[in-house]
């Protein structure tokens, strides 16, 4: 069962192509890297599955559908920035989702909040960087949504935090039936959580196929092929 | 496989939720709308109409900051409704909410319509009040064929000039907020590309000629008194402003969906 | 068991079956006792759940591991089976090491020799 397929995804942004021709299929159930150095198009393929921007050409369907409102409820997206308001504490966030998604469970979310030990009653702004990115995993995950989109959530954070999140990641994960695609160019800790990688470059897909597959063809780590063929 | 209907989110909630968001933008202009009206009480319990001419003309001065810096104000919260999600990427958030572009516009346009209402009824209601009840204008002699304000006493009068003026204010907070979104579509500029918008959109307003349609309709409210001239206050003027604001708000809306906002 | 973190240069999955193979010889894994739980064991390792899984798997395909359904997942108290897998592992250790010696030029009778001289490795810390 295909959880996101793309067929010659395009995005342009004025004069540059942040994703050329993107060809790709991720099935339902597995935990899938997007990975590449920065300005390969990571985010902006994730930003096209999120639905929160519309591809210049190609096709897209996520879940069996165009991305839409639909698709927006049925995926958890998790932008590279701190998006939440600064003044939102843990608690209004929570009411805040509660009123946009149905099937979102508060009681998760603050024990999600617990578990990443971030206080619910702390304003997101007062945070520190790491905090926040536990904050914004533990509301994500807390969707318990078909599809998860996480760009860049160990971006620049303590490694702590990094293990609190994978942690959180591994323990909600519900295996073969959610769908996991992260993007990161930082594969300290990550790589083994992936059954597939697609890697960009410049936009295009240079590879794209099973981690554990690749780890037997170029006897090498993911984090050491993607180094080699973005070089 | 397809999604279950009855997993639509409520959308009095989700609304509810977006309006609260809007409240913090609030907080300072209608502290501000408090003290002044505690000012302008204060003044007149205190010391009545002013006896010396200096004395009425600040008053008047005083009185007349409402009318004048509520455009400003509506100017600036436009822009900034849009602007501040920009500049704190909260409108990433917004982006992935299950809701349409009209129900995220929609509430920004409801919150304000509320706010500038509060500070017109407070800020202009007081003002109309010292004004005309406390006789500041005719100590300042103005005359009547200048203001012909006096007639406008009764309350329904001055209820139609509230609405008027809060419509001209929705109409110019949505000109800012649409000139934003189109700021935004530009790939570069988006400064200028706001700023050209917003004095495109006051121009179409300003231009599009009224008179074709006021001649058909009744002009109620528009027996202030004085020399006939055009009516300020008319019923039309609030349509078409209500018309325009939605007009504008739809579009806002289209181009939030289509995603050609997040340049 | 495995220890952490895994060699990302090989396929985790390849590592992880591995040392469950060399578990079950070694008895680290009771048999009839419950195996490990997926989720625990790819939150310790930081590793796919579906590749453990699959482990499972191809252990289950093996006869080295039993699911009972509503029970869990168990390691076989077959001792048969478990005695078989340490034979085989024991034959694909000592062919390696002939096949490495022969590859050196030693006959098969020197390379058997050579067995009785091997110093005994000081046991490094943290093994098991």
């Amino acid at each position: 069962m295909v959880a996101v397929e793309t067929r010659e995804l395009s995005k342009r942004f004025a004069s540059r192509w942040a994703l050329r021709g993107i060809s790709l299929s991720i099935d339902r159930g597995d935990i899938v890297g997007v990975l590449g150095p920065n300005g390969s198009g990571k985010s902006t393929l994730l930003k096209l599955l999120a639905g929160v921007q519309r591809p210049t050409s190609g096709l897209i369907s996520v879940l069996g559908q165009t991305p839409g409102q639909d698709t927006k409820r049925r995926s958890a997206y998790l932008p590279e920035v701190d998006h939440y308001y600064p003044g939102m504490t843990g608690r209004r966030a929570i009411r805040f989702l509660g009123a946009f998604f149905p099937g979102f469970d508060s009681h998760l979310a603050l024990r999600l909040l617990e578990l990443m030990a971030v206080s619910p009653d702390e304003a997101f702004g007062s945070l520190s960087r790491g905090h926040r990115a536990r904050f914004k995993l533990a509301l994500a995950l807390a969707r318990q949504a078909e599809l998860v989109l996480l760009d860049e959530p160990l971006g620049g954070i303590d490694v702590l935090s990094r293990e609190r999140i994978l942690h959180a990641i591994l323990h909600e994960y519900r295996v073969g039936e959610q769908t996991i695609i992260l993007a990161t160019h930082e594969l300290h800790l990550v790589e083994g959580l992936f059954d597939r990688v697609v890697i960009l470059k410049e936009g295009r897909i240079v590879l794209a196929a099973p981690a554990d597959q690749l780890r037997s063809q170029w006897s090498h780590s993911i984090e050491g092929i993607v180094r080699e063929v973005c070089a | 496989m397809n999604p279950k209907p009855e997993h639509e989110p409520r959308l009095s909630s989700a609304f509810v939720e977006l309006l609260l968001l809007e409240g913090r933008r609030f907080s300072t202009p209608l502290l501000i709308a408090a003290a002044f009206s505690v000012l302008v009480v204060a003044q007149a319990v205190r010391v009545g109409t002013p006896a010396t001419d200096v004395g009425a003309v600040l008053l008047f001065l005083l009185l007349a900051l409402p009318p004048l810096s509520l455009p400003l104000l509506a100017i600036y919260w436009g822009f900034s409704t849009l602007g501040d999600e920009w500049r704190g990427h909260t409108h990433q958030l917004l982006l992935s909410l299950p809701v349409r572009g009209r129900t995220i516009l929609g509430a920004k346009l409801v919150a304000a319509g509320l706010g500038l209402s509060a500070l017109s009824l407070v800020g202009g209601g007081l003002s109309w009040w010292r004004l005309v009840h406390g006789r500041v204008l005719e100590r300042l002699d103005l005359g009547r064929e200048r203001f012909t304000i006096e007639a406008a006493t009764s309350v329904s009068q001055a209820g139609l000039v509230l609405v008027w003026f809060v419509a001209t204010l929705l109409m110019l907070f949505t000109a800012a907020l649409l000139a934003y979104a189109i700021g935004r579509t530009a790939r570069r500029l988006q400064g200028w590309a706001a700023g050209a918008s917003f004095i495109g959109l006051l121009g179409v307003w300003a231009l599009v000629p009224l008179e074709p349609v006021t001649r058909w309709l009744p002009s109620i409210g528009c027996q202030i008194g004085g020399p006939p001239g055009p009516c300020l206050f008319s019923p039309a003027e609030v349509m078409f402003d209500a018309l325009l604001v939605g007009l504008m708000w739809w579009v806002a809306a289209r181009l939030w969906d289509r995603g050609v906002v997040e340049a | 068991m495995l220890r952490k973190p895994f060699d990302p240069h090989i396929p985790i999955y390849v590592q992880i079956l591995a040392a469950f193979q060399r578990a079950l010889a070694r008895g680290d894994l009771t048999p009839g006792e419950r195996a490990p739980a997926v989720r625990d064991l790819a939150m310790t390792l930081v590793v796919n759940p579906n590749t453990i899984l699959r482990v499972y798997q191809q252990l289950e395909a093996e006869g080295f591991l039993l699911t009972r359904r509503g029970l869990g997942t168990f390691v076989t108290a077959d001792a048969e089976v478990l005695s078989r897998l340490r034979t085989r592992l024991a034959d694909a250790a000592a062919t390696t090491y002939l096949e490495e010696m022969e590859a050196l030029g030693f006959s098969r009778e020197v390379a058997v020799e050579r067995l009785a001289h091997v110093p005994r490795p000081v046991p490094r810390e943290g093994d098991e």
